[in-house]
C-alpha cells in the first residue's frame, strides 16, 4: 500500500490531557481503574500524593517537550470536581509553570452535577478553564438512581443553568446516554426538550457499552433496559433534534454550535500530538504512543523511579499512522479525503457507499447517519492488517 | 498335544454389564492354577486399557484351562469371552458359535436385565445349553429365590442346577466349574474328517502378525498344512498353532473339538474374518460352517479435525484402527462447514464413542463430531437401489421410488414407576410397542420396534434419564422398512446449506423445521441487511425465521486512551469476519455450523 502522507498535526501545539482518578462513588456503567474517595480515608493525603506525582510528572514532559506550547489542556477523569479548588489552584499553577500556554488555549475540565456548586464553578472559571464537561447522562431520576449517580434531574438544570450564565468563552457540555435502565422515547423526549431548553453550546450523546463488565451488569438485571434497535432508532432522532436546536454533529458522539467543537477531542481524531498524565492516561507524539499505569500506586511508583508514569509504549510504522489517520478521520462528519485511500480500501468502501453507510460531501468521504451507527463496519474496512 | 474329546468343554460367560462375568473368568483362571498370585491383575481377560475403564470386553479372548474335576478326570476347559455389548452382536453370535454351552449369570440383586436377554436368545440360536448363575449372593440386597424365579419366567430356563456364588468371595465357584462338567456336552466332531475351523476372532499383533482364534469343529490341523479361507478363498501355509492358557503356548496342532489360535502369513485382517472357516486346501470339506456374514456398519457420523491440519494425521490414525478393526469403515468427506474430513460408519453407537475416544486418546487428536446418522435405503423410480449414508447422496426427490429405514427391536427393562416416562419416549421416537410384561413384582419388560435413526441420536440417554438410571436397553437390528422420510433443506437468504440438509420423518419434519430454523436465527449474527432463514421440503419452505438487518455496531465513545482499544476491538471483529463461512452474501460462524450439526434437540 502506497502511503500518500502522513499527517502529523501541527507541530507548534501540544495537547495535554490530565487523568484525575478520583471519584464520590463507582457509576454503575464504569469499568476504569478508579480510586473511590471515602470521607474516612483522608482524600486530602490522597490528593498530596497524586499532586505531588504529578508535578514530577509534568517537569518531566516540560524538559521533552517544553519548548512547545499548549494548544488545549483537558481534566478528565475519574471525577476532577473531586478535587477541591485549592488543589486545582497548585495542579493549574503547576501546569502553566512547565509549559508556554496559547493566548485562547481550551481549558475543558470533567465535572459532575453534584459537584457543581455555583461557588465551586466560579471558582473554575477564575482559575482559568474556558470550558466546563457536565455528565450528566439523563434528567430522569429513575434512570440516574440505578446508574447510582447522586445527583437528580433538577440538580443538575440548575447547575447548567448555572453555567450558561457563567458565559465560559468555550462554552460548555452535557453528557446524555442512550440505552439506559428505564429509558423510553418518552424519557428521551424529556431530556431533550430541557436541552431545547437550556441551548447548550455542545452535547455529547453516548450509548451504553455492554461489552466490557460492569456493576450495572448486575444491578441492571432484570431491569427494562432498551435494545441496540430502540438505541439506534433514538439516536437518529437525537441526531435530528439537536440539528434543529442548531447543534451540528460533528463527530459520531458529538455535537456542537459553530465553534464550539471540543479542541482537545478534535486534536485525537485528526491525529494531533498530545501529552497524556495521571494514571491510566494515554499519550501520543510523533509516532510513539505511549499508556501510563493504570492503578493510582503503580503510576505513582513508576513517576518516582523514571519520572513519568508510562506502563508500556509502542512506535507506531509510518502506514500504521497513517491508517489510524483514516481511522480517527472517519469518526468526523466532514469525513476523509479520499485521495488518502488505497484502492483496495476504495473497493472495500464502495459496499457500504451502496448500502448508504457513507456519502461523498464536498469531495469527501463521510459517514451518514445510519452509518455512524454501523461505523464498525466501515473501520474494519479501513484496518490495513 | 492329545486329549479324549470327551474331556473337553468349550463355553463361555454371558452376562448383564456389572453383573460379574470378568470376575467369574478371574476366579476360573485363580481355581485352575492357570495364572499365579504375581500374575494375577484385575480381571485379566480385559487388556486394553479403554475395555477396563469401561468395564466391556471388546476384543474376545479364548483362554485354556486344565481343570482337575471331582471325578478324578482331567478336563480340558475353553473358556471364550464374548464382547459384551450389543454392537459387537456378530462377533458374539460367532464367538458364541464356537461354544457348546454358556454359563448365564445373573446379578442376585438386580436380577434379569436387557443384555441378560439379548445374549440369552443369541445363546438359544446357538443352541447352547445354558448353566444359570446367580452371582452376588453375599450382597445384603441379594434375593436369590425372587431372582431365580425370574430367570424361570421370564427366560423360561429351569434353575434347578443353578449354582449360587460369588465370584468376589470365591464362594461357589468350584460349584461352577463341576457344573460346566455335568451341564454342557463334549464336542462331537473327528480327527479324521476334513478340516472345518471356524474363526471367531483375530487381531493384528505387532510381534507376530494377524493371530487367528478358532474352533476346530471337524478335522485337525498342524504347523506347514496348506489351508484354505472359504469365504475370501485365500490360501495360507499355517506358521503355527496353540492355545491361551492364558500366555501363548505352542502345540503341536489343534484338534477336533479344541479351541486355539493360529498364524500364518496374513497380511491383512481382510482376508481372516470372523465367521469364515478353514479348511485344507487339499482336501477341503464339503461346505463351510454356517453363519458367516459380512459385518456392516450401522451408524454414520462425519469426522473432522478441528484443526485443518490434522487431516493428514486423522487419515493415518484412522487406517491404523482399520487395520484392527475391519468393521469400521471410513471415506474421505467434505464439508463447505466443516473442511475436510471422513465420513464414518460404526457397528453401532459405542462402537462410534470407542472409535473416537481412541482417535482422542491415542492418537492426540481434537476431533469435531457431527450428529450420528443411519443409512437409508432408496429405490429409485428406474428400480436402482441405493444406500444412502448423507442427504447430499440422496437422489431428487422425484426420482424416489422407495425411502426405506433401518428399524430395530428394542428391548428395555424397568422399573414399573417409570413405564409411562419409558413408553413416552418411544412413542415419540415413532416406536411401535410389541411386548409389555410385568416380570417380577416391579419390573417390566418393553419390547418396542423403532427406527434406528431415533435410537442413534440420544435414545439411551434419556432413557437412562427419565427412569433414573433404572433402565436396561439392549436392541437388534430387525431389517430395513419402507418409512415417510423426506429430506429437509435449510435456506439461508435463498441460498441451499448443504451442510445442513437432513433426513427425516414427515411427521417430525414441521417440528424440526421450526426448531433449526430458531436455532439457526440465534446462531447467525445480524448482519447489515435482513436474512431470512428458511426450511424447505422440496420447493415448499415450511419454516421461516428472520435474523434482522444489524442497526448498531458502534463504539461511541473513542478519545486518546480508546484508541488502542478500539483497534483490537476492530481487529477482532475483522478476524471474526474472515473465520466465517460465506453462503451467498451471508456470513455464517463456523460455531453455528458446528452448533447444528452437533446438538439435537
Amino acid at each position: 500500500m502506497a502511503v500518500i502522507s502522513v499527517w502529523v498535526g501541527p507541530m507548534s501545539s501540544l495537547a495535554l490531557y490530565i487523568h484525575v482518578p478520583f471519584c464520590g462513588q463507582r457509576c454503575a456503567y464504569c469499568h476504569f481503574d478508579i480510586k473511590v474517595l471515602h470521607p474516612r480515608s483522608d482524600p486530602a493525603a490522597f490528593e498530596l500524593r497524586y499532586l505531588d506525582a504529578l508535578q514530577q510528572e509534568l517537569n518531566h514532559y516540560a524538559g521533552e517537550y517544553g519548548g512547545r506550547s499548549l494548544s488545549s489542556v483537558f481534566l478528565g477523569g475519574g471525577t476532577p470536581s473531586r478535587l477541591p479548588l485549592a488543589a486545582l489552584t497548585r495542579l493549574t499553577a503547576a501546569v502553566r509553570a512547565a509549559f508556554a500556554v496559547d493566548p485562547d488555549c481550551e481549558w475543558s475540565m470533567e465535572v459532575n452535577p453534584e459537584d457543581a456548586h455555583p461557588t465551586y464553578l466560579n471558582g473554575l472559571a477564575e482559575l482559568g478553564f474556558t470550558r466546563l464537561s457536565f455528565g450528566v447522562q439523563t434528567f430522569d431520576d429513575r434512570a440516574l438512581a440505578v446508574l447510582k449517580r447522586p445527583h437528580d434531574g433538577a440538580g443538575a438544570q440548575a447547575v447548567l443553568a448555572h453555567c450558561a450564565r457563567l458565559g465560559l468563552p468555550h462554552g460548555f457540555s452535557l453528557d446524555l446516554m442512550l440505552g439506559l435502565p428505564y429509558q423510553t422515547e418518552a424519557t428521551l423526549a424529556r431530556d431533550l426538550d430541557v436541552i431545547a431548553a437550556l441551548q447548550p453550546p455542545h452535547v455529547s450523546v453516548y450509548m451504553l457499552e455492554t461489552d466490557l463488565p460492569t456493576s450495572l451488569d448486575k444491578t441492571g438485571r432484570g431491569l427494562p433496559m432498551p435494545d441496540e434497535d430502540d438505541q439506534a432508532e433514538w439516536y437518529e432522532r437525537v441526531v435530528a433534534r439537536l440539528a434543529a436546536l442548531g447543534l451540528a454533529h460533528y463527530e459520531i458522539s458529538n455535537f456542537a454550535r459553530p465553534g464550539f467543537a471540543c479542541r482537545h477531542n478534535l486534536t485525537y481524531w485528526q491525529r494531533g500530538d498530545y501529552l497524556g498524565l495521571g494514571p491510566a492516561a494515554h499519550g501520543f507524539v510523533g509516532a510513539c504512543a505511549w499508556a501510563n499505569h493504570e492503578r493510582l500506586n503503580d503510576w505513582q511508583a513508576a513517576v518516582a523511579r523514571q519520572g513519568h508514569g508510562r506502563a508500556s509504549e509502542e512506535r507506531w510504522s509510518a502506514a500504521r499512522c497513517h491508517n489510524e489517520v483514516l481511522l480517527q478521520g472517519m469518526r468526523l462528519l466532514r469525513g476523509i479525503d479520499p485521495e488518502h485511500l488505497s484502492v483496495a480500501q476504495r473497493t472495500a468502501l464502495k459496499v457500504h457507499q451502496a448500502a448508504d453507510l457513507l456519502q461523498y460531501r464536498d469531495k469527501r468521504l463521510a459517514l451518514t447517519v445510519k452509518g455512524c451507527l454501523l461505523a464498525n463496519e466501515v473501520f474494519t474496512s479501513l484496518l490495513d492488517s | 498335544m492329545s486329549i479324549d474329546s470327551q474331556f473337553i468343554r468349550n463355553f463361555s460367560i454371558i452376562a448383564h454389564i456389572d453383573h460379574g462375568k470378568s470376575t467369574l473368568a478371574d476366579r476360573f483362571l485363580e481355581n485352575t492354577g492357570s495364572v499365579s498370585d504375581r500374575e494375577k491383575k484385575a480381571q485379566m481377560l480385559d487388556d486394553m486399557e479403554l475395555e477396563r475403564e469401561r468395564g466391556i470386553t471388546i476384543k474376545a479372548r479364548a483362554v485354556t484351562m486344565n481343570y482337575k474335576a471331582q471325578d478324578g478326570n482331567l478336563y480340558q476347559f475353553n473358556l471364550i469371552d464374548t464382547p459384551g455389548h450389543v454392537d459387537f452382536s456378530y462377533e458374539v453370535s460367532r464367538s458364541l458359535a464356537a461354544c457348546d454351552g454358556a454359563i448365564l449369570v445373573v446379578d442376585a440383586a438386580q436380577g434379569v436385565e436387557a443384555q441378560t436377554l439379548a445374549n440369552v436368545y443369541l445363546a438359544l440360536e446357538n443352541d447352547l445349553q445354558l448353566l444359570p448363575v446367580l452371582n452376588k449372593i453375599d450382597l445384603p440386597s441379594a434375593q436369590p429365590d425372587v431372582i431365580l424365579e425370574q430367570i424361570e419366567n421370564v427366560i423360561g430356563l429351569e434353575t434347578d442346577n443353578a449354582c449360587l456364588i460369588s465370584a468376589k468371595t470365591g464362594q461357589g465357584i468350584e460349584d461352577v466349574l463341576e457344573g460346566v462338567i455335568q451341564a454342557f456336552p463334549p464336542p462331537s466332531g473327528k480327527n479324521e474328517n476334513p478340516l472345518q475351523a471356524l474363526i471367531f476372532d483375530a487381531w493384528f499383533d505387532s510381534y507376530r502378525g494377524l493371530i487367528i482364534l478358532v474352533r476346530i469343529f471337524e478335522g485337525r490341523m498342524a504347523r506347514k498344512d496348506r489351508v484354505k479361507f472359504m469365504a475370501t478363498h485365500s490360501e495360507y501355509e499355517v506358521d503355527e498353532v496353540g492355545v491361551f492358557g492364558p500366555k501363548m503356548t505352542k502345540t503341536d496342532s489343534l484338534e477336533a473339538g479344541q479351541v486355539g489360535y493360529v498364524i500364518a502369513t496374513i497380511k491383512t485382517l481382510d482376508e481372516a474374518r470372523v465367521g469364515d472357516t478353514i479348511t485344507h486346501a487339499k482336501k477341503p470339506c464339503a461346505s463351510p460352517l454356517p453363519g458367516f456374514k459380512e459385518s456392516k456398519p450401522m451408524v454414520f457420523s462425519g469426522l473432522y479435525p478441528s484443526d485443518s491440519n490434522d487431516y493428514a494425521a486423522l487419515r493415518d490414525a484412522l487406517d491404523k484402527l482399520q487395520i484392527n478393526d475391519t468393521s469400521f469403515v471410513f471415506e474421505p468427506e467434505t464439508s463447505i462447514a466443516l473442511g475436510f474430513g471422513f465420513r464414518c460408519g460404526f457397528l453401532g453407537l459405542l462402537h462410534m464413542e470407542i472409535i473416537q475416544e481412541r482417535l482422542e486418546r491415542e492418537f492426540n487428536l481434537d476431533l469435531v463430531t457431527t450428529a450420528p446418522g443411519v443409512e437409508y435405503r432408496v429405490t429409485t423410480k428406474s428400480g436402482d437401489v441405493v444406500m444412502v449414508d448423507s442427504p447430499s447422496k440422496l437422489p431428487d426427490t422425484g426420482d424416489i421410488e422407495m425411502f426405506e429405514e433401518p428399524y430395530i427391536l428394542g428391548t428395555i427393562l424397568t422399573n414399573s414407576e417409570y413405564v409411562g416416562a419409558v413408553l413416552k419416549l418411544c412413542e415419540e421416537r415413532r416406536g411401535i410397542q410389541k411386548k409389555l410384561e410385568y416380570v417380577s413384582e416391579d419390573r417390566l419388560l418393553i419390547e418396542y420396534e423403532l427406527p434406528l435413526n431415533e435410537v442413534v441420536l440420544d435414545f439411551y440417554d434419556r432413557l437412562k434419564s427419565v427412569s433414573r438410571g433404572y433402565s436396561s436397553f439392549d436392541y437388534h437390528v430387525e431389517g430395513y422398512w419402507n418409512s415417510n422420510l423426506i429430506k429437509l433443506d435449510i435456506l439461508v437468504n435463498g441460498d441451499l446449506v448443504d451442510a445442513l440438509s437432513l433426513i427425516v420423518h414427515r411427521d417430525k419434519a414441521q417440528n424440526r423445521a421450526n426448531l433449526l430454523t430458531v436455532k439457526m436465527k440465534d446462531l447467525i449474527p445480524r448482519q447489515m441487511f435482513d436474512i431470512a432463514i428458511q426450511a424447505s421440503i422440496g420447493a415448499r419452505i415450511v419454516a421461516r425465521t428472520t435474523v434482522k438487518a444489524l442497526r448498531k455496531n458502534v463504539l461511541a465513545k473513542c478519545y486518546g486512551g480508546d484508541i488502542s482499544r478500539k483497534r483490537k476491538l476492530l481487529e477482532k471483529q475483522k478476524a471474526g469476519k474472515k473465520r466465517m463461512k460465506a453462503v451467498g452474501n451471508v456470513q455464517i460462524p463456523q460455531d453455528a455450523f458446528l452448533a447444528m450439526l452437533k446438538i439435537d434437540n
